[in-house]
């Protein structure tokens, strides 16, 4: 049975993490903060997920920061940041194959396409008014929900000893992986299928127009 | 632990007061920290010895002064930029300088987790360890372009984007080619890829006929594609002196440049390790014979030790042989020539191992060898032909 008043003190205290960060501009104020709220977080989730907490407090953190953060280029990193500290979460969480793929894809591949696109961006335009900010905290709220409500669900019941170094057998991990993808889970792939092709038409049609008011842009500049 | 190593009855009696589950992750840590610091220390004879046989190429000296014959030149270069003053460049991103250095330096030394140095000498045996090494390789583009860009410096932000490029078009190439023996062996552990090819009357995958003879061509790229990841001439597009003074590197100074110099090390000593674990015979000493000695752990350490030096020589002599690639040339190579090869070797072995898969009966696999072979002959001359034309 899940300790509600525990599950809501450890949820408080991710919340109310990045907000205090920000009061602070001295690092070794924010690694002192960092330690002491990863020791109650740790203490409040007790002994299996202890090594976890401070990664969860990490990932919210940089999760709330890429929001949070006016900056484009600095909002682009804490994403990076989150991403990483998230796949590290899934080694902790008897995933690893998750996290290797999670790493790879996100922290290495699709964060460079969005660092990419940041620096294109002009280093000192705002791009976040305060409805995305709202948005972005709801975002963040289901998150740290989501860690943990992973943590209070899924690590009990799993061995962090064996999460780290019993991990034999990738290949029968991604077999019952694709297994499930592809029967259980397969009515779902058309359906993703059909938003993705959705979302390149728009970005194709977004792309198209940008040229048009370009085109007439530069031609009243001419 | 289920790997028994060596450490564990000295570590783990030290740890006894933390809970059971801890105790193992705290070994983990532990190990891998010592195994690193092994590494480390590699780092500061590696250059030694790159910069003597370089010195020995160019008819020069090299280090000679600070030690036996300059073997403490690197320690010394060491000390030095610890104790220099951190300069960071006004209107430098905060927060993207530290960041990048930080990332850098602690993906490298976590890469060395799934490492074996000997049978049952590693920091850990991940079920996933090529695909654990490669996808904290992943993390190096975005850190360097952030380090680039936090410089605030136009050699560095040009520098970060050359490098995140360079790095993303052979790092595909690189897994690709890593995937033929992953598949063929079933296994993503390192130790168990090592292992196979210590059995009596197998050889290393480099030239092992139960390959195909595949392995040689797989086993060159895949070394071609770890020098470019290291960003070593001839693949330095991203920090070409005459260019872009150090690239991503410029603003860097101090403890910081000492760094981020050593993680250029510890890259190829990653990349050359890779290539020793998947095609080299790992920490075997002798191919095709499975004697006693070879499972010593002293032995193994060293056998490996020496295979890293071999290759640390291999590539200071491609650093003093070759010219600098342009960038134009530099992604080509990658995406153009080493992808589809990549593509056709990996699908080649895989036949020729498991002819089943292609829908053909076992009596076929040394065509497949063949026509693998003779596929990629072709591409090559194709492409080079039509290189050639457009020049």
């Amino acid at each position: 049975m899940v300790d509600y008043g525990i599950l809501l003190a450890a949820l408080g205290i991710l919340l109310v993490f990045p907000q205090i960060m920000r009061l602070f501009d001295n690092t070794l104020i924010h690694v002192v903060l960092y330690v002491v709220f990863s020791g109650i977080l740790g203490y409040l989730m007790g002994t299996d997920a202890i090594l976890l907490a401070p990664l969860m407090l990490l990932t919210t953190y940089f999760a709330a920061m890429a929001v949070i953060e006016t900056r484009v280029m600095r909002a682009a990193i804490y994403l990076l940041l989150a991403m990483i500290s998230l796949g590290f979460s899934y080694i902790f969480l008897n995933s690893e194959i998750l996290a290797a793929l999670h790493i790879s894809v996100y922290g290495g591949g699709i964060a460079i396409l969005v660092l990419f696109a940041a620096v294109l961006i002009d280093e000192n335009s705002t791009i976040v008014d305060e409805r995305t900010q709202i948005n972005g905290y709801i975002i963040t709220f289901a998150l740290a929900m989501i860690m943990i409500s992973l943590v209070f669900k899924g690590v009990p019941k799993s061995n962090v000893a064996t999460a780290i170094i019993n991990l034999d057998d990738g290949f029968a991990l991604v077999h019952d992986y694709s297994y499930f993808l592809w029967t259980t889970y397969a009515h779902v792939i058309p359906f993703l299928a059909m938003l993705i092709l959705g979302s390149l038409i728009g970005a194709v049609r977004l792309a198209l127009t940008d040229k048009e008011v370009l085109q007439e842009e530069m031609e009243v500049a001419i | 632990m289920t790997d028994s190593p060596v450490y564990e009855p000295l570590l783990q009696p030290l740890f006894n007061f933390l809970p059971d589950k801890m105790t193992t992750g705290v070994v983990v840590a532990i190990t891998t920290l010592l195994l690193g610091s092994w590494v480390m220390i590699q780092q500061l004879f590696g250059p030694w010895v790159e910069r003597k046989v370089m010195a020995r190429m160019q008819g020069i000296r090299g280090p000679t002064y600070v030690g036996w014959k300059g073997i403490l030149q690197i320690p010394a270069d060491l000390l030095k930029l610890i104790f220099k003053e951190d300069i960071m460049p006004a209107r430098a991103d905060r927060l993207g300088f530290f960041i990048s250095i930080a990332l850098i330096s602690i993906t490298s030394i976590i890469s060395f987790a799934p490492l074996p140095w000997g049978t049952n000498l590693m920091g850990a045996n991940f079920g996933v360890g090529v695909l654990y090494v490669f996808a904290v390789f992943s993390l190096f583009p975005p850190a360097m372009f952030i380090g680039g860009w936090s410089s605030n410096s136009k050699y560095a932000l040009i520098g970060g984007f050359r490098s995140a490029g360079q790095l993303l078009a052979y790092e595909i190439p690189m897994f690709l080619y890593g995937i033929a023996i992953i598949a063929v062996n079933g296994t993503f552990s390192l130790r168990t890829i090592t292992e196979n090819q210590m059995a009596s009357g197998v050889g290393w995958n480099l030239f092992s006929h139960q390959l195909g003879f595949l392995g040689l061509i797989t086993g060159f790229i895949f070394f071609i594609a770890g020098v470019a990841e290291s960003e070593r001439i001839p693949f330095d597009i991203p920090e070409a002196e005459a260019e872009l003074v150090m690239g991503p590197r410029t603003e860097f100074s101090g403890w910081r440049y000492a760094l981020i110099m050593m993680v250029e090390y510890i890259h190829l000593t990653v990349n050359s390790l890779l290539f020793i674990y998947l095609f080299f015979g790992g920490y075997d000493a002798i191919p095709w014979v499975d004697l006693a000695f070879e499972h010593n752990w002293a032995v193994q350490i060293i056998v490996l030790t020496a295979k890293l030096y071999l290759f640390v020589m291999i590539a200071a002599w491609l650093r003093s042989a070759l010219p600098r690639m342009r960038i134009d040339q530099l992604l080509s190579l990658g995406w153009k020539q080493l992808l589809p090869i990549a593509i056709i070797a990996s699908i080649g072995t895989l036949g020729f191992v498991k002819p089943s898969l292609l829908g053909l009966d076992a009596m076929f696999k040394w065509i497949i060898s063949a026509v693998t072979f003779v596929l990629i002959f072709l591409f090559m001359f194709l492409h080079f032909r039509s290189t050639r034309r457009r020049n």
